[in-house]
């Protein structure tokens, strides 16, 4: 009995580790974390989740040092809350019409409309890429065909398991297997995503992380992603 | 091994082996209240016990984190000492220590109960204390059940994840265990053969914990033939 109580305080004291930068990042800028932490200057470690589940975690004391956000929105939620001590829009993004490769390929929103896309998998209202979608479809009586799912990467996956038959996510995630854009919201009508840096604790090595995100060699890593920088 | 592979399967099992630890003392205790029949309010205690067994986990999760969050009533005492326990490697461990702690005490009530209480009662006459009965006559009696109780504790605590979502997040490295790999696996596109390794992983747990359970609930029963 003893042995165990030992093996957990060891579990515990190894766990509880301390000095490593947290950083929350938006399920959206998955694909680029891996290249972003072999080029930091500081590690880091990562909870990638929908933007709004982080920052409902952050509000209730998880202990981020950063988050990156898909959306202004949840950055203002926060600071209203005096969650932020200092925030800088970092990147830009392009919301995207995904279908399966090989299938039908609609043109603009009235073909996908009158098309055979019964299911539409977009992220829940409260994530970011969802409020994004359900604005860039509004006014074409989709709703109803919608596909709610707990994140944009979630919805591409359900488009590419087959449970959806079309996403709206971002231009980034067409790097998917088997998915292909159909076309871009990028007109100046449609909603511009814009990705927030938030620096949420101030440390030495937070700050440091928080200065490198905007700089050009970090820039030039989520370009390789797909992301665009800001005009 | 993938490295965030042996990282979750680590955590899963610092936090199921904490989780023991934390719960094995009160879980001897109830045990043996809701063994006796004398013991009076065993309908409730027992009620209470298995709450988390049918509660939905997302709800004890939740529960926990108004409980030990900033606000909570206990939390808020705990942010007096300098610790935190919602969204850290702790949150992990309270989680699990409440969904396993129904499975430890029923298995070990079950050894309790299939004893014969006359041989506590001999070392009472001989002059023992009762705890000094409980301790030295009815509890190694009862060796094979309480292991038996520990496997089975200790496997819920690996597959701990509704409770632990709410209450830890997913943070990799500390809170991230093998059940959170595998949803936030699944929900990213192209990573089935990740997602395979990992169901193969988590199956082969339970399998191996169920199995060596049965055969210290086999053991047990053979005491009691004695």
């Amino acid at each position: 009995m003893s042995r165990i109580v030992l093996l957990a305080l060891a579990a515990l004291a190894a766990c509880g580790r301390t000095g490593e930068v947290t950083l929350f990042a938006a399920a959206s800028l998955g694909e680029a974390l891996p290249d972003l932490r072999a080029a930091a200057p500081v590690a880091f470690k990562t909870s990638l989740e929908a933007t709004s589940t982080l920052a409902r975690q952050v509000e209730r004391g998880a202990p981020a040092d950063l988050l990156l956000s898909a959306d202004s929105l949840w950055k203002d939620y926060l600071a209203s809350r005096g969650l932020v001590r200092e925030a800088r829009p970092l990147l830009r993004n392009v919301l995207a019409l995904l279908v399966r490769e090989g299938g039908e390929i609609p043109r603009d929103r009235e073909a996908l409309r009158r098309g055979a896309f019964p299911r539409i998998a977009v992220a829940e209202e409260t994530v970011p890429a969802g409020r994004y979608a359900r604005a860039a479809l509004a006014g074409l009586g989709l709703e109803e065909r919608f596909f709610p799912c707990r994140s944009a990467p979630a919805a591409v996956w359900a488009l590419q398991s087959g449970a959806a038959d079309a996403c709206v996510a971002y231009a980034t995630d067409a790097r998917a297997p088997g998915v292909v854009v159909a076309f871009l919201f990028d007109a100046p009508s449609d909603p511009a995503v814009v990705y927030w840096a938030l620096l949420l604790r101030d440390g030495r090595e937070a700050r440091r992380l928080y200065a490198w995100l905007s700089s050009a060699e970090s820039m030039a890593l989520f370009r390789l992603h797909g992301f665009l920088p800001l005009d | 091994m993938e490295p965030s592979l042996l990282s979750a399967l680590l955590l899963s099992a610092a936090a199921g082996a904490a989780a023991i630890a934390v719960d094995l003392l009160p879980a001897i205790l109830v045990a043996r209240l809701l063994s006796r029949p004398t013991t009076r309010g065993r309908a409730l205690l027992s009620s209470l016990v298995h709450l988390p067994i049918v509660l939905p986990p997302v709800v004890t999760g939740y529960l926990l984190l108004l409980l030990l969050g900033r606000n909570g009533p206990v939390g808020s005492l705990l942010a007096g000492i300098g610790v935190q326990i919602p969204f850290t490697f702790l949150a992990c461990v309270v989680a699990a220590a409440v969904v396993s702690f129904p499975f430890l005490v029923g298995a070990l009530r079950a050894a309790l109960e299939s004893l014969d209480p006359r041989l506590e009662g001999l070392a009472l006459t001989l002059g023992d204390t009762p705890l000094r009965a409980f301790r030295r006559v009815t509890l190694p009696l009862a060796a094979p059940g309480l292991w038996a109780s520990i496997v089975l504790g200790f496997a819920r605590a690996l597959g701990e994840f509704g409770a632990t979502v709410v209450l830890a997040g997913s943070l990799e490295g500390e809170t991230r265990t093998l059940s959170l790999a595998v949803y936030g696996i699944l929900d990213r596109p192209g990573q089935e053969g990740r997602a395979a390794l990992f169901c193969l992983v988590s199956v082969g747990l339970a399998v191996v914990s169920l199995v060596l359970y049965e055969w210290l609930l086999t053991r047990q029963k053979r005491r009691r033939a004695w």
